[in-house]
C-alpha cells in the first residue's frame, strides 16, 4: 500500500524540511509538492528532496490562489503517476499524526468500502518568539472546552480529509472536503490528528498575511476587513501591516507565559510537546541523518481516547452551527436567484398562465 | 464513583446469572431489579443475589408489560435511594462490555457538562439449541452493512447516563432525557453484546410478550416484524431456523458475520469451582468490592476501523448527518443555478488548461 503526500508551499522555509522529515517518518510514502511562487529557500528544500527521489516538484507561479485546482491536480499526479493508495493533502504548516501505529497502519486498517477519513485539526498558537526552532517552542495546544463559532478564527475546529485517488473529485479550498466524489466516508473515527502552526513567528506571520491578501487586491491604502468571512484574519493582519502595528497585532495573537499559565488553569490549554519530542528525533533542526528514521507512534489508551472524543464532540456541536450558517447563506443565494429578472418574468407567466 | 445497574426480567433464567456476574465484575457496584411474573427460577436467582446484598428487588405482577415506566422507576431509585452517580439501563440478554478499560474509568473521563454516554449494540446470531449454555454456542456476531430504515425495534443505541431522580427512560432503553441534559454524542466507548433470542422456546416466549406488546401499541409496527408476523402465523420454529447460522459464517444479504468469543471466554473464567455452594443454581464467581475483576485491552486499530464501519452504518439515521448530507447535495445544485452555463463552460476549460499543465 501506498501513501503519497501532496504539499502546497509558498515561503515556508522554516517549516517545511520538518514538514516533509516528519512525513516521510511517519508512513508517506512519496510527496507531490507545488511551490507557489516561493521567495525564500523553500524551492531548495523542495528542489534537495526532489533530488532524493522522494518528491516530484509542480513550479506554480501564479498569484491567483487557486488551492483548490492545484491540490486537484496534485491529487490525481499522486494516482496517475505515483500509484497512491491514499491521499493526504497537506499545507506546509501541518503534522499529520497517527494515533497508533503510523499513517500507512491506520489507512490500511480502513475498510475498503470507504474512501475518505477525517482528521481532526489541532491548533497550535503562536508563542513569543525568542528565534529558537518553532517546534521548540510551539508545545501548548487549544483545547476546544466550548465550540469557537468564529468563522474568521484561524483556531476554529475543524475536520480535514484523507482520501483514496477518484478521478472524478475536485479537492474544496482548504482540503475539507471532495467534490462530486463518489467515495465513501467513515465516520465517527478520527484515527489522524492535525497538528497545526499557522503563525509561528512575526515575520513569517507578517509576509503571510501582506503575500496572501496583496496578491488579489491592490494596495489602495486602507484595507477593508470583512468580518466574519473566513480568513479575515489575514485581512487584520494586511491592516495592521498597513499601518505599521504589525508587530503589537502579532503580540496580540501569542500566548505569553501570563496566557500560558491561565489557560492552562481554566483547560482551554494543553502542553502538547508530541512534534517537538518527534522532530528531535528525526535531528531537527537541521534534519542531517542521510536516512530518516521510521517514527513509531503509540496507541492511544482509554484515558486519552476519552479526552479526544470530547474535543470531537466539541467539533460536532461546531457542525450544528456551520450547518445553520451554510443554510442561512444558501437562502441569501436563493434569494438572489429568484430575483433575476429572468425568474422575475418566469413566475409571473407561470401566475398569468394559472389564473386563466 | 458509584456505578448502578438497573434490570428488568422475565423468565431469563437461562442467562441473568451470567448477566449480574458479569457486570459485578465490570465495574457495576450495584444492581436495581424488577422481575415481571417470572416462573421459570428467575425470581430465585434474583432473591439470591440479593441477599448477598447486590441486588434490591422490586416484584411487578402487571400483566401488560410497560418497559419505560418500569425502568423509570427503577433508573430513579437508583439515584435517590441507592447513591448512583451514573447509571446503566440493561435488559437480561444484554452484556455492556467497555473498550479498554473497566466501565468505571471510562465514565470517570467524561467531564460534568456531559450526562450520557453513548453504547452500541452489536447482536448475536441464534444458534441451534443444545445442551451447552448461550454464551457456550453463540459466538457468531453479525455485521450490519447497510443502514436500513430505522424501526422502533432496529436502534443501534444505547445509553449510560448520570444519575438523576427527574430521568425519563425511552422505550428499550435507547435513550433518557431530562431537563438541561446534554448528550455526548459520536463517541460509543462501551458496547452492548445483545444475546436476544438463544432457543427455540425462548424465542417463541419472548416473541409472544413483543406480540402482546406492539398488539397494543402499534399494530403497524407489528406487521413490519417478521418475528411477530412469525409467531402470529404459528410459524416459529421456520423463522427461528431461518436466522441461525452454522459454522459457516458466510455473509447472507445486508449483513456479514464474525466470530466473537470474548464473553464465552470471561464467562468461562468467571465460573466457579463445582460444588461451591452459591444457591439458586449461581454457577460464576463474584469480585472482591470495588475491584473490577475483568478489564479489557484497548483496542487495536483494525478493531476500531471496524467498530467505526458499523458506527458509520447506524449514523447515515443521525439526524445531523442526514442535514448535513442534504445541505451539501442542496449546494451542488445552488452552485449550478448560479453560474449559469457559460461560466460553467469556463470553469471546466480552465480546469482542464490546469491538469494538462502539470505534464
Amino acid at each position: 500500500m501506498r501513501v503519497v503526500a501532496t504539499l502546497l508551499a509558498r515561503d515556508e522555509a522554516d517549516v517545511v524540511h520538518a514538514q516533509i522529515a516528519f512525513h516521510l517518518a511517519a508512513g508517506v510514502d512519496f510527496v507531490v509538492a507545488t511551490d507557489n511562487g516561493s521567495e525564500d529557500d523553500t524551492t531548495e528544500i523542495l528542489e534537495d528532496y526532489q533530488r532524493a527521489g522522494v518528491l516530484h516538484l509542480i513550479r506554480e507561479p501564479a498569484n491567483d490562489r487557486r488551492h483548490g485546482e492545484w491540490f486537484t491536480r496534485m491529487a490525481r499526479l499522486a494516482a496517475t503517476e505515483f500509484g497512491a493508495d491514499w491521499i493526504v493533502n497537506t499545507d506546509a504548516d501541518e503534522f499529520w499524526w497517527p494515533r497508533g501505529g503510523s499513517l500507512k497502519d491506520v489507512l490500511f486498517s480502513v475498510p475498503g468500502r470507504y474512501g475518505i477519513v477525517g482528521a481532526l485539526v489541532r491548533h497550535f498558537p503562536p508563542r513569543p518568539d525568542d528565534g529558537a526552532f518553532f517546534a521548540e517552542r510551539m508545545t501548548v495546544r487549544l483545547s476546544p472546552r466550548a465550540a469557537v463559532n468564529d468563522p474568521s478564527s484561524s483556531f476554529r475546529p475543524y475536520l480535514k480529509m484523507i482520501h483514496r485517488p477518484d478521478p472524478g473529485a475536485t479537492v474544496e479550498p482548504g482540503n475539507h472536503g471532495l467534490d462530486g466524489t463518489s467515495l465513501r466516508r467513515l465516520r465517527a473515527w478520527y484515527p489522524v490528528e492535525v497538528l497545526h502552526f499557522p503563525l509561528r513567528s512575526r515575520d513569517q506571520a507578517e509576509r503571510k498575511s501582506v503575500k496572501w491578501i496583496a496578491n488579489t487586491r491592490p494596495p489602495t491604502g486602507a484595507a477593508r476587513v470583512h468580518e466574519g468571512k473566513p480568513n479575515a484574519y489575514h485581512e487584520r493582519g494586511y491592516a495592521a501591516h498597513l499601518e505599521g502595528r504589525f508587530a503589537e497585532y502579532y503580540a496580540s495573537q501569542c500566548v505569553d507565559d501570563d496566557a500560558f499559565a491561565r489557560g492552562l488553569e481554566e483547560g482551554a490549554l494543553a502542553v502538547d510537546t508530541r512534534l517537538r519530542d518527534a522532530l528531535r528525533a528525526l535531528g531537527a533542526p537541521d534534519f542531517v541523518r542521510s536516512s530518516t528514521p521510521a517514527l513509531s507512534f503509540p496507541l492511544p489508551d482509554v484515558v486519552e481516547e476519552a479526552a479526544y472524543a470530547i474535543d470531537v464532540a466539541v467539533l460536532g456541536e461546531a457542525n450544528l452551527v456551520r450547518l445553520q450558517r451554510r443554510l442561512d447563506g444558501f437562502e441569501q443565494r436563493l434569494a438572489r436567484i429568484e430575483g433575476r429578472p429572468t425568474q422575475r418574468m418566469r413566475r409571473l407567466i407561470y401566475r398569468l398562465v394559472q389564473r386563466r | 464513583m458509584k456505578l448502578v445497574m438497573t434490570l428488568l426480567a422475565r423468565n431469563e433464567a437461562d442467562i441473568v446469572d451470567a448477566q449480574l456476574a458479569f457486570h459485578l465484575n465490570a465495574g457495576v457496584d450495584f444492581v436495581v431489579a424488577t422481575d415481571n411474573r417470572s416462573e421459570d427460577g428467575t425470581t430465585e436467582i434474583l432473591e439470591s443475589y440479593a441477599r448477598d446484598g447486590y441486588l434490591h428487588l422490586i416484584h411487578e405482577p402487571a400483566e401488560q408489560l410497560d418497559q419505560p415506566a418500569w425502568v423509570t422507576r427503577m433508573a430513579r431509585l437508583a439515584a435517590t435511594d441507592f447513591g448512583a452517580d451514573w447509571v446503566l439501563n440493561a435488559d437480561a440478554d444484554e452484556f455492556w462490555w467497555p473498550r479498554g478499560g473497566s466501565l468505571k474509568e471510562i465514565l470517570a473521563e467524561v467531564p460534568e457538562r456531559f450526562g450520557t454516554v453513548r453504547a452500541l449494540l452489536r447482536n448475536f446470531v441464534p444458534q441451534p439449541a443444545g445442551g451447552d449454555s448461550f454464551a457456550e454456542r453463540m459466538t457468531v456476531r453479525e455485521v450490519p452493512l447497510e443502514a436500513e430504515a430505522p424501526t422502533p425495534l432496529r436502534i443501534q443505541d444505547k445509553v449510560v447516563h448520570r444519575a438523576n431522580a427527574y430521568v425519563e427512560v425511552a422505550l428499550g432503553n435507547h435513550d433518557v432525557s431530562w431537563e438541561g441534559l446534554v448528550d455526548l454524542r459520536g463517541w460509543y466507548p462501551i458496547e452492548v453484546l445483545h444475546f436476544a433470542l438463544r432457543s427455540l422456546e425462548q424465542c417463541e416466549r419472548k416473541l409472544g410478550y413483543w406480540l402482546a406488546y406492539w398488539g397494543s401499541q402499534s399494530p403497524e409496527e407489528l406487521d413490519r416484524q417478521p418475528g411477530a408476523v412469525a409467531v402470529r402465523e404459528g410459524r416459529v420454529e421456520e423463522y427461528y431456523a431461518s436466522l441461525t447460522v452454522g459454522d459457516d459464517v458466510e455473509g447472507a444479504s445486508g449483513a456479514s458475520f464474525v466470530l466473537d468469543t470474548r464473553l464465552r471466554d470471561v464467562l468461562r473464567s468467571l465460573q466457579c469451582d463445582q460444588g461451591r455452594a452459591l444457591g439458586a443454581g449461581r454457577q460464576y464467581l463474584l469480585p472482591t468490592k470495588g475491584a473490577p475483576a475483568f478489564w479489557p485491552d484497548p483496542p487495536s486499530l483494525s478493531d476500531a476501523a471496524a467498530y467505526a464501519s458499523e458506527i458509520t452504518v447506524g449514523s447515515a439515521r443521525d439526524s445531523v448527518v442526514k442535514v448535513e448530507e442534504r445541505l451539501e447535495e442542496a449546494g451542488r445544485r445552488l452552485a449550478g443555478l448560479e453560474r449559469g452555463i457559460w461560466s460553467r463552460v469556463r470553469a471546466r476549460t480552465r480546469l482542464s488548461r490546469t491538469l494538462a499543465s502539470a505534464a
